[in-house]
C-alpha cells in the first residue's frame, strides 16, 4: 500500500496508524534492489516542501528532502558536510538521495550521518504533537520514532573534516569518520555509529567482520581516521 | 493505471501498476534505450533518463510518482537516422562498442554539454559518474566531448580519434568509426530483448540452494496444476544426454560432465527446474509449489579442500572415452555412484575425478634444477588469484520459437555456431533444425563464449513448442553464470646478478568449480601465453585443474593469462628486488625477439603436442622501452604527504591471436545487383568492430566506398561457419575469411568484366569507387557490371568466399606500466598513471583498438583492485550485486591513462593485424602489484591487492 502524504501532519498520523511503514523520500534506498528498508506500508513525502537550503542568524536549513547533488553544491554548507555528499559517488543518486533518507535510515555505511552527527546540527521534527526541535544525535539515537525529519540546521561557520574509506567509489564504506567543533563521529560498516567528545568513541562500536573488511582493519581505521 | 507525462517534449499517457518501476513501463511503452543491467539496484546507469530536469535512475522510481513529470529518453536524442552531435562525436570517438549503455551515456553528456558548453574534465566525470562502463573504459569519453565542443565551434569534427596506419589504404588502419556506430549509439532495437513480441513465455530456473547435494526427489504435481504453465523440466524428465557448455571447437578439450539438470546440484544456483508459464509471475510462483527433497553432502570450496584426502568428491560417476580410454577404465568405474551422472572425454584430459582432478598437464624445456643451481639468488612464491565475473551490462538472455519446424534461437552470443550445434545435440536433432540468430550482444567479455542459457531454453521451446524467453538476474550472472578461474599459482624463479633469468618453474593450480568449462585450456593459458616471452632455456609448468563447489568457472577475457602475468611478473619483480637489479632491464635482458624459436610451445599445447614457431612480429621490446621512458622509470617520485607513497611497476605481455590449427572462419562477400556489396561473415561482433573489420577489409580489396559495403553476420543460416570469437581471433580469423572472400570476389570480378567488356583478365584492374578499367581505356562500373551478369542472359551473382584456417602464430605483444600511490596510514591506493603499450599489428579500427586496450586495463585494475566474489562457508556467494562485487567506475579511472598502439605489420594477419584487447588485460596487475611494492616494499601476493591487506602487511594492526 502506499499513500502520497500531502501534508507533513498527514504522513506523521500514517506512520502511527501503520505500524510496518516507512517513509519514501528520495527511494535510493527503500526502492533500490535488495533494500533492507521492508514495510507493508508505503508513505510518499515526495511532495512535501521541505527541500530549501536557507541561512538564517548564522545558521543555514537543510530541508530534509533536499538531495544531495543540491547539498554537493550548496557553499552556504559547511564544505566537510558537502564533502560526506560527494561520497554517494553517482550522478544519478546524488539527484534522488534525500538528506534525510539518508540519516534517518542509520545506516552503518551512510554517507551523511558521520558528518552530520560530528556537526552537532540540531533537527526539526514532526511528531505527532506538533513541531520539536532537538539534537540531531537525539534524534539518531531513537530508531522507533516515527516522527518526519523536516531539516536539519547547522552553524554555517562549523569547521571540521570527514573521511570515508571503501575499496571503490561505489562500494560500501568500511568506515566514515568525521570530525567537527571537539566533536568526532564514525559510521563502521556492519557495526555501528558512535560520536562524541572522545577521540576513542568508536571503541563503543561493536565492530564486526564484513564484506568491507575484517573487524580489526576497521577498529584499526577507526583510531586513524580522526 | 495512467499517469500523464510529458516524455521527450510530447504528452504522453503511461499505463500499468502504480508501484512498478518506471524503467519497465518505459520500456515496454517503446522507449527502448531506457534498459536494465542491475535489476533496479541504481548502480549500472542503463536505466538513465532525464526525470524533472535531473538525471535520474527510473529503477528507483515508481510509475505513479511519474505523474505531471518531464522525461526525457535517450530517443530524444535523434531526429529519424540523424543522431545528435554527442552521439556522432561518440561514435567517431570509438567508445560505442558493446553500446548497451551507449545511449544512456549519450544522453548524460548531452545535459552536462547544455547546462555547461565547456565542461572541465571533472565535470565530465561527474556526468559519467554513475554509469558504468565495461568495454571501452572511459577516457575516451573526454576526447568525445572535445569533438562536440569542437563540431558546435566550426561545424565539423577534424580531430582524429586515433593514429592512422598505412598511407596506402583508404580505410584499413584509419579511424573512420564503427559501421554500426549509429545504431548503437542512437538505440536502435538491435539487442536480444529488442526482438521478443508480447504473449511469450518466461522462464524461472528453480535454483540449489545448496553447494552439494544429491535430489532424491523433486514433486512438481501442484505446481503444474497452476494455470499458465508450459511445462516443468527436472532431472528426472530431461534428455540424458551429456555435453558442456563451453564454445569451443568439436571435439572440446573440456569434459562432457553435464546433462540440462542433473540428480546432484554441485554449486548454490545450480539448476534443479526450469518451469516454462505464460509470464514471470505464474512461473515463481509455481517454483514455489516444486517439493524437493535434497540429500546434503559437504561441499569443497577451495582447491585445497579438493586436494585433500578423503575430500568430498565433486564428480563420482561413471567416465567414459570418446578416444584415448585407459586400459584399466573398468576397474577405475567400479565404484562410480550412478547419481552423479556421467563423464565423458573426447580425449585424455589426464583428469582423474576420484581425486577431484578435473584436467591435468605438464611439459618445459632445458633442466630447471641446474637453472636454480646456476642462479645468485632464487624466489619461490606462491599467488592467489581472486573469483572475478565478467559483469556485461547485458545479462545472458535468450529468445527462442519455432518456426516451420525449425528452432529458431536469438542470443547474444560469441559462438553462434556451437549454439546450434550444443543446442541440437541436447535435443536430439540435427543441425539443419536450429537456426541462430546472433543478435547485437551487449558485453560477453568470454562469459558468452559459454552456452550457458540456450541449451536450457532452446530445449524447453523444442519441447513445449512455446516461444520463450529467458534473461539471468544479476545475481545469477554471478552466481549461475562463468567466472574467471581462482588459480593459485606458484612460481620458482632464478637469477643471476647480471639480471639473467636461469630458470622459471610455473605450479598452477586451478579451480574449476562444478563443470570442467574450460578446465584445461584457461589454466594452460597461465603458463602457455607466459612463459613464451621469455627467453629462458630452463622452463617448466604443471597444472593441475580441480572441481569444487563454488560458482561455474569458464572463459574470461585473457582467459588464464592475466592470472599467469600476476605470478610470474611479480615473482620476476621479487627476483629482481632480491638480486638489487632494475626489473625493467631484467625484463629487457630476457625477452624474446622476432625469429627466436619458442622450443617452450613443444609443450604447451591444449592436450596435445604444441608446434614450435619462430617469434613472428613483436614490438614488444619497443613497447617496455617507450613505456619505461614515458613513465620516466628509474626516477622517484615524492608525494608531499608523508603518508603517500609511490611506486612504479610493469609488465611486458603477450596473448595469441585465434587458435592456429584448431579455428576456421569463412565469409561470403556478394556484389549486390547495383554494385554495392554485402559481407556474410561468420564471425560474431561483440561491439569491438568486427563486422567494420570485414566491411573495411572488402571496401579496401574491391576499391569501393566503405558505406556502400554491409555486413551480416553470425546468423548460422545465412553465413558460414566461423568458430567464434573467442581467443582474440576476430580480427585474425574472421578478417581474415573476410579478406579472402573480397579476393576471391575481386577474381570474379575481374573474370565477368573480361567477359564483358571483350579484354584479356591481366589487362584489366580496378579503381576505386569500384570500377573496372581496362589498359585500352574501357571503364565497367561495378553497377553495370552485376546488373548484367544477373541479367536474364547473365552468367550469375558473382559471390566470392573465403576460408581460413591457418599454421600460423600471429602474436600480439606490449608492455603496461604503473604508477600508483599508497597511503601507508589508511591504506588508500590509487592508480596514478597507467600507460598501455601494445603492438596490434596493423590496427584496422585504430581508434576502437585504443578503446579496448582502456576498456581490458580497466578491467584488470578492477580485478586487481576491487573486484572479488565472497562465498560463505557454505558456498553460497554473498556478492550478487555492483555495490558488494566492486566494479571499477569512471572514478576508479587512472588520471593519466595512455593508451599506445606500437606500429607492426604482421605477416600473417589481415593486412598485417594481430589482436587487440584479450592482451590488455594481462599487465595490471603485475604491475600494479610491482608498484605497490616500490612504493611501500609490500608484496601483496594475492588478488584483490586492498588497503587492508597492504596495512596488515605493515604491522598496522
Amino acid at each position: 500500500m502506499i499513500y502520497r502524504a500531502s501534508t507533513a501532519e498527514e504522513a506523521v498520523k500514517l506512520r502511527h496508524e501503520n505500524p510496518s511503514s516507512v517513509y519514501l523520500a528520495g527511494g535510493t534506498e527503500i526502492m533500490r534492489l535488495g533494500s533492507s528498508a521492508a514495510a507493508d506500508v508505503i508513505i510518499d513525502i515526495t511532495a512535501l516542501p521541505l527541500s530549501d537550503i536557507e541561512t538564517a542568524d548564522g545558521k543555514v536549513s537543510i530541508g530534509a528532502l533536499a538531495v544531495l547533488q543540491d547539498i554537493k553544491e550548496a557553499e552556504v554548507i559547511p564544505s566537510f558536510i558537502r564533502d560526506a555528499a560527494s561520497f554517494c559517488a553517482s550522478l544519478q543518486l546524488r539527484n534522488a538521495a534525500t538528506v534525510g533518507g539518508n540519516f534517518a535510515l542509520r545506516r552503518t555505511d551512510s554517507y551523511m550521518a558521520a558528518a552530520l552527527l560530528a556537526s552537532e546540527c540540531e533537527v526539526e521534527i514532526m511528531c505527532s504533537e506538533g513541531v520539536k526541535k532537538m539534537a540531531a544525535s537525539a534524534y539518531f539515537d531513537k530508531p522507533e520514532c516515527r516522527g518526519l525529519l523536516l531539516r536539519f540546521i547547522v552553524d554555517t561557520k562549523r569547521e571540521g573534516r570527514v573521511k570515508r574509506i571503501s575499496r571503490a567509489s561505489h562500494m560500501h564504506a568500511a568506515v566514515t569518520a568525521a570530525f567537527s567543533g571537539g566533536c568526532y563521529a564514525w559510521s563502521v560498516s556492519g557495526s555501528g555509529t558512535a560520536y562524541g567528545h572522545s577521540r576513542d568513541g568508536w571503541k563503543n562500536i561493536d565492530i564486526k567482520d564484513d564484506l568491507t573488511g575484517s573487524a580489526e582493519y576497521k577498529r584499526y581505521l577507526a583510531s586513524v581516521l580522526l | 493505471m495512467d499517469v500523464r507525462t510529458v516524455i521527450n517534449g510530447r504528452s504522453s499517457v503511461l499505463s500499468g501498476r502504480g508501484e512498478e518501476r518506471l524503467r519497465d513501463v518505459l520500456y515496454r511503452a517503446g522507449y527502448n534505450t531506457v534498459r536494465d543491467s542491475d535489476d533496479g539496484e541504481g548502480f549500472a546507469g542503463s536505466d538513465t533518463i532525464v526525470f524533472n530536469g535531473r538525471l535520474r535512475y527510473s529503477n528507483l522510481i515508481m510509475l505513479y510518482q511519474a505523474e505531471g513529470a518531464e522525461i526525457r529518453t535517450p530517443e530524444s536524442l535523434r531526429n529519424g537516422q540523424e543522431i545528435s552531435d554527442v552521439q556522432e562525436a561518440m561514435v567517431k570517438a570509438g567508445v560505442v562498442q558493446s553500446a548497451y549503455n551507449a545511449p544512456a551515456a549519450a544522453l548524460a553528456l548531452t545535459v552536462l554539454l547544455e547546462n555547461n558548453p565547456d565542461p572541465s574534465k571533472d565535470d565530465i566525470k561527474e556526468a559519467l559518474s554513475g554509469i558504468f562502463i565495461r568495454d571501452a573504459g572511459y577516457e575516451h569519453y573526454y576526447l568525445a566531448v572535445d569533438m562536440v565542443k569542437e563540431k558546435r565551434a566550426k561545424g565539423c569534427i577534424d580531430t582524429p580519434a586515433g593514429p592512422s596506419f598505412r598511407d596506402g589504404l583508404r580505410y584499413v588502419g584509419k579511424p573512420v568509426g564503427k559501421i554500426d556506430g549509429n545504431a548503437l549509439a542512437a538505440g536502435d532495437r538491435l539487442f536480444v530483448e529488442d526482438k521478443v513480441p508480447e504473449h511469450t513465455y518466461a522462464m524461472h530456473v528453480l535454483r540449489s540452494p545448496f553447494a552439494h547435494a544429491y535430489i532424491k526427489s523433486i514433486d512438481v504435481s501442484e505446481a503444474e496444476k497452476i494455470d499458465g504453465v508450459a511445462g516443468i523440466i527436472t532431472a528426472f524428465n530431461c534428455p540424458d544426454i551429456y555435453y558442456m557448455q563451453a564454445g569451443q571447437g568439436c571435439p572440446e578439450p573440456s569434459p562432457y560432465d553435464r546433462r540440462l539438470l542433473n540428480r546432484k546440484v554441485r554449486h548454490v544456483g545450480d539448476r534443479v527446474a526450469a518451469i516454462v508459464a505464460e509470464d514471470m509471475e505464474t512461473a515463481m510462483k509455481a517454483a514455489e509449489l516444486i517439493k524437493v527433497e535434497y540429500d546434503p553432502l559437504p561441499p569443497v570450496l577451495t582447491v585445497e579442500e579438493a586436494m585433500a584426502e578423503n575430500a568430498p568428491l565433486v564428480h563420482n560417476g561413471i567416465v567414459e572415452y570418446v578416444s584415448g580410454a585407459p586400459d584399466d577404465l573398468d576397474a577405475y568405474n567400479k565404484n562410480a555412484d550412478p547419481r552423479d551422472g556421467k563423464v565423458i572425454y573426447q580425449f585424455p584430459l589426464h583428469a582423474d575425478i576420484r581425486k577431484n582432478i578435473a584436467a591435468s598437464a605438464h611439459g618445459g624445456i632445458g633442466d630447471v634444477e641446474k637453472g636454480f643451481a646456476e642462479a645468485d639468488a632464487v624466489v619461490d612464491e606462491t599467488y592467489q588469484t581472486s573469483q572475478v565475473q565478467c559483469t556485461p551490462l547485458e545479462p545472458h538472455i535468450c529468445y527462442a520459437y519455432m518456426e516451420g519446424g525449425r528452432l529458431v534461437i536469438h542470443a547474444s552470443t560469441q559462438v553462434p555456431y556451437h549454439v546450434r550445434r550444443i543446442v541440437a545435440k541436447v535435443c536430439s536433432i540435427p543441425e539443419n533444425k536450429v537456426h541462430v540468430i546472433k543478435e547485437r550482444v551487449g558485453g560477453g567479455y568470454g562469459s558468452k563464449q559459454d552456452v550457458l542459457v540456450e541449451d536450457l531454453v532452446g530445449y524447453a521451446v523444442w519441447k513445449t513448442g512455446k516461444p520463450i524467453c529467458y534473461r539471468n538476474t544479476r545475481a545469477e550472472e554471478f552466481y549461475a553464470n562463468s567466472t574467471r578461474h581462482p588459480m593459485r599459482i606458484r612460481v620458482k624463479m632464478g637469477g643471476k646478478k647480471d639480471g639473467t633469468i636461469t630458470a622459471i618453474y610455473m605450479d598452477v593450480r586451478a579451480n574449476t568449480g562444478p563443470y570442467g568449462n574450460h578446465c584445461l585450456t584457461v589454466p594452460m593459458n597461465a603458463s602457455s601465453k607466459t612463459l613464451p616471452i621469455f627467453r629462458v632455456d630452463n622452463m617448466y609448468y604443471d597444472l593441475i585443474t580441480y572441481y569444487t563447489n563454488t560458482p561455474p568457472a569458464g572463459a574470461y577475457q585473457g582467459y588464464g593469462a592475466p592470472k599467469g602475468y600476476f605470478a610470474i611478473g611479480s615473482a620476476m619483480g621479487e627476483l629482481a628486488m632480491k638480486l638489487g637489479v632494475d626489473p625493467l632491464e631484467m625484463a629487457k635482458k630476457n625477452i624474446v625477439e622476432e625469429g627466436y624459436m619458442l622450443e617452450i610451445l613443444r609443450g604447451l599445447g591444449e592436450g596435445r603436442e604444441g608446434a614450435v614457431v619462430p617469434v613472428g612480429s613483436c614490438g614488444l621490446r619497443e613497447a617496455l622501452e617507450k613505456g619505461g621512458e614515458m613513465i620516466e622509470w628509474g626516477k622517484k617520485e615524492i608525494s608531499p604527504d608523508p603518508d603517500w607513497k609511490i611506486g612504479k611497476g610493469f609488465m611486458m605481455i603477450q596473448q595469441g591471436s585465434g587458435l592456429p590449427g584448431l579455428d576456421q572462419a569463412n565469409a561470403q562477400v556478394k556484389l549486390l545487383t547495383d554494385g554495392t556489396v554485402l559481407v556474410l561473415s561468420g564471425g560474431a561482433d561483440l561491439g569491438t568492430g568486427l563486422d567494420t573489420i570485414s566491411a573495411k577489409v572488402a571496401a579496401e580489396i574491391l576499391k569501393v566506398p566503405l558505406e556502400l559495403v554491409s555486413v551480416v553476420s553470425g546468423d548460422t543460416d545465412s553465413c558460414l561457419f566461423d568458430t567464434g570469437a573467442y581467443a582474440s581471433s576476430g580480427t585474425y580469423f574472421s578478417g581474415n575469411a573476410s579478406l579472402n572472400a573480397a579476393k576471391d570476389l575481386y577474381k570474379k570480378i575481374i573474370q565477368e568484366a573480361a567477359l564483358q567488356m571483350g579484354e584479356k583478365e591481366e589487362d584489366l584492374s580496378v579503381e576505386y569507387p569500384g570500377t573496372v578499367v581496362s589498359k585500352s581505356g574501357k571503364r565497367l562500373s561495378y553497377a553495370k557490371l552485376s546488373h548484367d551478369a544477373t541479367a536474364g542472359d547473365g552468367r550469375g551473382q558473382l559471390i566470392g568466399t573465403g576460408s581460413f584456417a591457418t599454421p600460423n602464430f600471429a602474436v600480439p605483444y606490449g608492455a603496461h606500466f604503473a604508477e600508483v600511490a599508497v597511503n601507508v596510514k589508511t591504506g588508500e591506493i590509487k592508480v596514478l598513471k597507467f600507460y598501455a603499450l601494445q603492438d596490434a599489428g596493423t590496427p584496422i579500427n585504430p581508434e576502437l583498438a585504443l578503446c579496448q586496450m582502456y576498456g581490458a586495463a580497466m578491467k584488470s585494475i578492477g580485478h586487481t583492485l576491487y573486484e572479488d566474489m565472497v562465498l560463505d562457508s557454505s558456498g553460497k556467494c554473498l556478492t550478487t550485486d555492483f555495490t558488494d562485487y566492486g566494479v571499477p567506475m569512471i572514478d576508479e579511472a587512472p588520471e593519466d591513462f595512455k593508451a599506445v598502439l606500437i606500429d607492426v605489420n604482421d605477416k600473417y594477419g589481415p593486412f598485417g593485424a594481430k589482436s587487440i584487447s584479450e592482451i590488455a588485460c594481462n599487465g595490471a596487475a603485475p604491475a600494479i602489484a610491482m608498484a605497490i611494492a616500490d612504493a611501500t616494499g609490500v608484496w601483496v601476493r594475492s588478488w584483490p591487492i586492498t588497503g587492508e591487506k597492504i596495512l596488515k602487511a605493515l604491522g598496522r594492526f
